[in-house]
């Protein structure tokens, strides 16, 4: 069988599924809405009942109304198929009750779904007996790429998309940006940074870069909290910090919220590290009896290759298809995949990388935000905030990249000058590209004691 | 088969059968249209009535002879 064979091979009984719900179609039209949610042309196997259930859609979006009449006329004067006299009375044979709908419509898309996985295992057949990729590694990750699209059935990204349901889903986002029921992507809690980015999108890769100490990892940190508190899934890989390191950052910026009347911190983190009273315990079996509940889930492997990320980020969407955000923490520690990088530069190999992750947000439909390290470049400046350039040394991030932003603290390189500087505390987050928004800078204030950042309400553009 | 199923059927079969009559020129597209139109609100007819509509769009009903052939 060829691998465009298998999206053709009729399962038992399809036939006569397709002639029912078209039956019902023209009987009730009704129902046609119910058809245009859950019907797609592609899941008809039969191309005349194909043709016949275009022409239907196209009646109804039209006109508001269909009949055989109006169905015949259609097909006879668009010469959509050379016989409709036949093919709709053979329709009128069909048991038709509004009832069955559904259950056929479900029929269909199940057979659609097996035969996407059909074409998937023969994909992989053909990939292996080509020998087209270098190593077991390679062959695993297609693999799993594969099937994790033809089992992903509601994301049918490969088929051609109808610029009227498009259309249809930018309205209702205006609408309800309008009406300020929803953030346009996935709100990060921090509001000038959700106001210069209107959330986070799905599918972008996100670069969160800066030089060492400048509260990364906090801050995307800070991000999965804020999302998972929502209910949201997020998903983070520390090749870095281990699970407890990062457990125990979570209960630290939770603890940020307890303070006596005078505004003393009622667990500095230095006792959180050390030791703590009967009652500073209490207050922190309460933080962590809130955490329990958030939904994040964390690899803290290292040496991972970005196959590996996107097998396991493939596994955790398709156990939790609600997943809202990925954290990779970082670019810089994850590992080549072995085989075809003899011959490339470093540059080259982490370009790779992140036109990998790129894809997995892609693919997974989720925003993924990757830190990264800056080249010691920044150091030599006397204005140290990155810049563009300063990504430039690892690959072609900046060009994958859908949304790149810095985090710099002047009172870091500049502590003797704080006070004079007005730097104290203060974190500038700097929107040095956004694809789909502009660019400027977030202000917000770092907490070292307890590697959280706040929001600043002021905001330069 | 249900009366409206069959109503649908018979319908549509006089419809084909208009369509061929313009497929062999003794009809025109546009006849065709009114025919079209005629079918779809059939119900809003008596059986003399819906004769007469049909014999004023085209002149002749199935099972009369067309006026050029007389």
């Amino acid at each position: 069988m060829s691998m465009t064979a298998s999206l053709q091979v009729e399962l038992p009984q399809e036939y006569e599924t397709e002639q029912l719900i078209l039956g019902i179609l023209i009987k009730h039209p009704q129902k046609m809405d119910t058809a245009l949610d859950k019907l797609r042309e592609y899941h008809f196997i039969n191309p005349t009942n194909k043709t016949i259930f275009k022409a239907l859609l196209d009646l109804y979006t039209k006109q508001g109304k269909v009949s055989y009449v109006r169905l015949y006329d259609k097909l006879r004067r668009e010469k959509l198929l050379a016989d409709p006299e036949s093919a709709l009375l053979s329709l009128t044979e069909s048991v038709v009750t509004g009832r069955e709908l559904e259950p056929c419509i479900e029929l269909l898309r199940e057979g659609y779904a097996k035969r996407r996985i059909l074409k998937a295992t023969e994909e992989i057949e053909q990939m292996i007996l080509r020998e087209e990729e270098e190593t077991p590694e390679k062959y695993q990750a297609r693999a799993q790429e594969l099937i994790f699209a033809a089992t992903n059935v509601e994301n049918s990204a490969d088929e051609p998309k109808e610029l009227l349901d498009i259309l249809s889903r930018c309205y209702t986002n205006l609408v309800q940006r309008k009406d300020g029921k929803v953030p346009y992507g996935l709100s990060v809690r921090f509001p000038s940074i959700d106001m210069l980015t209107t959330g986070f999108k799905k599918k972008d890769l996100i670069i969160l870069a800066g030089r060492p100490s400048m509260g990364k990892t906090s801050l995307a940190l800070n991000f999965a909290v804020n999302v998972a508190k929502r209910q949201i899934p997020v998903l983070i890989f520390s090749l870095e910090m281990d699970d407890e390191q990062i457990g125990d950052r979570f209960v630290l910026g939770e603890l940020f919220r307890y303070r006596d009347r005078d505004g003393n911190f009622l667990i500095p983190s230095s006792e959180y590290a050390t030791k703590l009273s009967d009652e500073q315990l209490k207050i922190t079996e309460k933080v962590y009896s809130e955490l329990y509940q958030l939904p994040i889930q964390i690899v803290d492997q290292r040496g991972l290759t970005s196959l590996d990320i996107r097998a396991k980020a493939r596994k955790v969407k398709a156990t939790c298809p609600n997943l809202g955000l990925v954290v990779i923490d970082y670019l810089q520690l994850i590992r080549p995949a072995d085989g075809d990088n003899k011959n490339k530069s470093w540059a080259l190999q982490v370009g790779d990388i992140v036109r990998e992750l790129r894809d997995l947000a892609g693919e997974i439909d989720v925003p993924v935000v990757l830190l990264s390290q800056l080249n010691r470049g920044v150091e030599s400046r006397e204005n140290k905030r990155p810049m563009m350039s300063d990504l430039r040394d690892s690959g072609n991030i900046e060009e994958f990249a859908d949304v790149v932003m810095f985090v710099y603290r002047d009172d870091y390189y500049y502590p003797d000058q704080a006070e004079e500087r007005g730097t104290r505390g203060k974190a500038e987050v700097i929107f040095a590209k956004q694809r789909k928004g502009a660019t400027g800078t977030a202000l917000l204030r770092f907490i070292p004691e307890f590697t959280l950042f706040v929001d600043e309400t002021d905001r330069e553009d | 088969m249900s009366l409206w199923l069959e109503t649908e059927k018979l319908k549509l079969m006089l419809l084909s059968a208009y369509a061929r009559l313009v497929d062999e020129g003794q009809l025109s597209e546009a006849q065709l249209d009114q025919i079209t139109d005629l079918l779809e609100d059939m119900h809003k007819y008596s059986q003399e009535d819906f004769s007469d509509k049909l014999r004023e769009i085209c002149g002749f009903i199935p099972g009369e002879e067309p006026p050029h052939a007389i």
